[in-house]
């Protein structure tokens, strides 16, 4: 059986790939497995100079997910070009670079500076919903979403995914801006936006207020989004949102998803990944499929 | 089953070989009983059970779909095939703990954090409050031998947990903060009191509720003695890769889980 996926022309031994944010550069996973099971690892989402995220309570439960505001703290790019990178590369998967920026220079200069290194691929996050200035508003309209691609793409020498945001009027314009910028692919679903409430201080659960919805309770969207857009685009889609088991990625593949990302599982689950992995041949058995790649945009709709 | 055989295999590629490394397992519960009116103490079975330091904790996996997060525990004791835990039941994840029966299956990963620092001391006092005793109790055994003096405090007589136990393992100051029971007034001030009198540690260890390790954080300031705090925070991962956990630690983002959870008293709560 055979699960391995091609995106832009790089190969992916199977369509699992973790979610930024949620599994660092994939040391603290190294700990308990090789993360070389993967298909790839999307790292923090990267900007060009260290931030320190948001102050105070930065998660918060909800049902069957979690609200994060972590605000993007990251070691910014040259630290992780030295320090962390080295560390990816020496994994037998694909890395992926998450890059963040508040400004089109932001974002030209740091696809600029990581097209100089060996990362496979680079993703844009133009959603990230936590950060005052940048971020949200790159994503929401679709000729800002244009823009920036157009404007990143003609520094960037590596395939370009461009993440995008669900907290968007309609996900598939925003996904065609992607495309008629230049985007190799897209990645969705970012997270939602919402928040948390202390009944009985009368105070927000989050340090920063809102913060971004993930886990399980976000899939039936993310599984609406990927379809929507794929009926829009051509180029491939990474889907994400919600995914805990090897039937909930297919699932995304059926809707039109050429790989997915796990994202919040990991973070419940410190052996998720090698069980998803694990999972995959199994599911493919059920679905009655040799190759993965027969069921990217198979549903009967 | 397969998900097993590749953690397996993978594991066995591991640079990092260490006898404390963080692990998933899988436990049964032996036992789960209630000890005082909220709380709970609770006996989880571990076939390779590892060494644990103290103030090392675990995530627990909580039974219910809707929660995905596992909850953070300081781990109260070890021994080669079980692992016990002391909770306060508090929230969905907490009630739902409580309602696990012995036989039931749970999985758990640890041992997380690094600890306290245990180099040799003579003197040593310990100050928790509530249910920060809990990773207390391995440390106060750890430092069986020197001069330990344990000072834990509880909001009234009905609170009070471990006594016997902490008795045991030095000498022990049982406070409660409305004077039914024992010293009357926070431990901290029962610690200075001894000071005053004579008691000179060369360390503080403390856990408790934030106001506590504070005034800790202040009284060792002006005695010019070393303290170690044992900080909480939410947590996701608990394992380091969420940043979720941050706290200032000398003006640094330090994540709880994996730095931490125990830091320097002098680099927090600037
Ligand atoms: C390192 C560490 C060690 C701990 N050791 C113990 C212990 O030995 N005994 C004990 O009774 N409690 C301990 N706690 C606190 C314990 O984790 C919380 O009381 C518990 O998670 C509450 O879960 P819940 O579902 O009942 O509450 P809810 O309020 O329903 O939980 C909702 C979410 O908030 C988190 N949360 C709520 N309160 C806390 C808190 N005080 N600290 C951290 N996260 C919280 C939960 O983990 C969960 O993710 C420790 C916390 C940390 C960080
Ligand atoms: C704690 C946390 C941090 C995240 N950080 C980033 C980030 O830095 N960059 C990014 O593009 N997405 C980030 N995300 C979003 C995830 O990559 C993913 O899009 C989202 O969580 C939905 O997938 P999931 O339900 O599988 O988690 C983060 C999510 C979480 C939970
Ligand atoms: S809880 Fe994830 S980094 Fe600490």
């Amino acid at each position: 059986m055979n699960t391995e996926v091609n995106i832009c022309g790089i190969n992916f031994k199977n369509p699992i790939i973790a979610a930024s944010g949620t599994y660092g550069f994939g040391r603290e996973y190294g700990e308990f497995y090789d993360p070389s099971v993967l298909g790839g690892i999307s790292s923090k989402g990267l900007t060009l100079n260290p931030r320190v995220g948001n102050d105070g309570v930065r998660i918060a439960e909800t049902p069957s997910g979690i609200l994060n505001c972590v605000g993007l703290q990251n070691p910014g790019v040259e630290a992780f070009i030295a320090n962390e990178l080295p560390y990816m590369r020496g994994l037998d998967t694909v890395a992926i670079a998450n890059a963040a920026g508040s400004t089109l220079s932001d974002y030209e200069r740091i696809c600029e500076r990581l097209s100089e290194t060996d990362v496979d691929m680079i993703e844009m996050n133009i959603s990230c919903p936590n950060v005052k200035r940048g971020g949200m508003s790159f994503g929401v309209l679709p000729e800002s979403v244009e823009e920036v691609t157009r404007a990143a793409k003609k520094h960037c020498k590596k395939p370009l995914i461009v993440k995008l945001t669900p907290n968007v009027s309609n996900i598939a314009d925003n996904a065609r801006a992607a495309e008629n910028g230049g985007a190799d692919a897209v990645s969705l679903i970012n997270t939602l936006t919402g928040m948390a409430v202390d009944l009985y201080t009368r105070k927000p659960v989050l340090g920063n207020v809102t913060g971004g919805l993930s886990g399980p309770c976000i899939k039936p969207i993310a599984l609406r989004m990927v379809r929507e857009v794929y009926k829009a685009v051509s180029i491939p889609i990474i889907g994400l949102g919600g995914i805990t088991t090897a039937r909930d990625a297919l699932e995304f593949m059926l809707c039109g998803a050429t790989a997915v990302q796990i994202g919040t599982v990991n973070i419940c689950d410190p052996c998720a990944a090698p069980r998803i992995v694990g999972e995959l041949t199994e599911e493919m058995k059920k679905c009655g499929v040799e190759s993965l790649t027969e069921l990217i945009g198979a549903l009967d709709d | 089953m397969r998900l097993r055989s590749i953690c397996a295999r993978t594991s066995r590629r591991l640079w990092r070989v260490s006898e404390y490394r963080m692990k998933d397992y899988t436990g049964e519960i032996v036992s789960n009983k209630q000890i005082a009116p909220d709380a709970f103490e609770m006996t989880v079975g571990v076939k390779d059970m590892p060494e644990v330091r103290p103030g090392q904790f675990a995530m627990l996996e909580v039974p219910r779909k809707d929660c995905v997060l596992r909850r953070p525990f300081g781990i109260l004791s070890r021994d080669e095939n079980s692992v016990s835990f002391l909770y306060r039941v508090k929230g969905n994840g907490t009630i739902a703990l409580s309602e696990l029966e012995a036989g039931d299956g749970i999985r758990l990963t640890m041992p997380l954090g690094n600890g306290f620092p245990t180099e040799k001391r003579s003197k040593v006092a310990i100050v928790g409050g509530g249910f920060g005793i809990v990773p207390l109790y391995l440390l106060a055994k750890e430092y069986r031998g020197a001069e330990v003096r344990i000072y834990n405090g509880f909001v009234n007589a009905s609170a009070v947990m471990l006594e016997r136990e902490f008795g045991k393992c030095g000498k022990f100051t049982l406070c409660t903060d409305d004077g039914s029971r024992g010293f009357h007034g926070y431990p901290v001030a029962a610690l200075e009191k001894d000071m005053d009198e004579g008691f000179a540690p060369e360390v503080i260890f403390c856990c408790g509720p934030t106001p506590l390790m504070k005034s800790v954080k202040a009284l060792a300031a002006r005695r010019g003695v070393k303290a170690y705090l044992s900080l909480e925070q939410r947590m996701g991962c608990g394992v380091g890769a969420c940043l979720t956990c941050t706290c200032k630690v000398a003006g640094h983002n330090k994540r709880v889980c994996k730095d931490g959870p125990v830091f320097d008293s002098a680099e927090v709560f600037e």
